[in-house]
């Protein structure tokens, strides 16, 4: 059943799942501005769609389906103008005690192939089971679980003596 | 969030690249991502939008299927009256006057109109009068047969009547 969505709620909601929802819409979008439109109009489209707080794995699908709509939709039209001199959101809190090392790891996970850093981002930081994950990205449940080993492995490799 | 997955290959807290990526927290939300996304909070209005399409499912489309389908029903009941009305024309008449008489509250016993027409038999001058205009008229005998065709409503029988009327009437002249 729906109810009215109080400000306070909105709001909490937002503050708590908001930084998750971010950091996937971000990967699948070419701009830090895609990626705030997409998290915007999926964010709202799931909750109308749910009623009330939507499950986390129908917003990360609806932002998703959302990124792919609006890759498509500036092919069409010609590449989006990226914003000159505005510096690119930061992907994850920093640390300030370990702040070389989340450097080197945040670049390591950027450098991860796109397919095997989306399933590290909705597993680690969105708290998806495989199933949820290979709902969202279309993919079977072995594949899910396979790309995530294999993208620890990646970043193993990449990480090695940095991590102790 | 930090639940063990049954397909999780091993424990994050045992594998210290996932230990290290389950410490990294994405990004808070900026100030003004925050605000605008404050302000897009979906009201009550927009979130009856799922159970407005069911009341318009129920209030509207339903209704009109119910009367399309009465619509299909009676179309298809009148398209077989017509067939069969083309196939047989003299009973499908008799059918309808009987039917007309009843729900004009006809006894079944009464004689219901069918056909009537009338037929000029002769045309005689009686004479010519002037009336009280001073205008000249010439006096006719007309004489009609009038022919009436009446069907018993109860079985359909026709009857035929004949009935001869004269009329008298009075044509005015004109004077050159």
């Amino acid at each position: 059943m729906h109810h009215e969505t109080s400000p306070d709620e909105w709001r909490s909601w937002l503050r708590l799942c908001g930084p998750r929802f971010r950091l996937y819409a971000r990967q699948q979008t070419r701009t830090d501005q895609d990626a705030e439109d997409v998290l915007q109009e999926a964010l709202v489209e799931s909750w109308r769609r749910e009623g009330a707080v939507p499950p986390d794995a129908l917003v990360f699908a609806t932002i998703r389906r959302r990124a792919i709509d609006l890759a498509r939709s500036n092919e069409s039209r010609g590449e989006r103008e990226m914003v000159a001199g505005k510096p690119e959101v930061e992907w994850f809190a920093p640390d300030v005690e370990e702040r070389e090392t989340q450097r080197l790891l945040e670049d390591a996970v950027k450098s991860l192939q796109p397919g095997y850093r989306e399933v590290v981002t909705l597993k680690v930081w969105g708290g998806l089971t495989f199933q949820e994950i290979a709902d969202v990205t279309g993919v079977p449940l072995n594949t899910a679980a396979s790309r995530y080993r294999y993208a620890l492995e990646d970043l193993r490799a990449n990480l090695k003596g940095v991590l102790r | 969030m930090n639940v063990r997955d049954p397909m999780d290959p091993m424990d994050p807290a045992e594998d210290p690249i996932a230990d290290a990526l389950y410490k990294l927290r994405p990004a808070a939300l900026e100030s003004p991502l925050m605000v605008r996304l404050t302000a897009a909070r979906p009201r009550g209005a927009e979130l009856r939008e799922r159970v407005s399409w069911r009341e318009v499912l129920l209030r509207w489309l339903m209704p009109a299927a119910t009367g399309a389908c009465a619509a299909v029903v009676v179309f298809a009941i009148l398209e077989n009256r017509r067939m069969r009305d083309v196939q047989n024309p003299v009973e499908r008449r008799g059918a309808l006057v009987g039917e007309g008489a009843m729900s004009a509250g006809v006894e079944a016993g009464d004689l219901l109109p069918v056909e009537s027409a009338d037929y000029l038999l002769s045309v005689r001058p009686m004479g010519i009068m002037v009336a009280p205009d001073h205008r000249p008229y010439r006096i006719m005998d007309v004489e009609w047969i009038e022919h009436e065709t009446v069907r018993m409503c109860a079985d359909g029988t026709e009857f035929h009547t004949a009935t001869v009327r004269r009329d008298v009437i009075p044509v005015a002249l004109e004077l050159y």
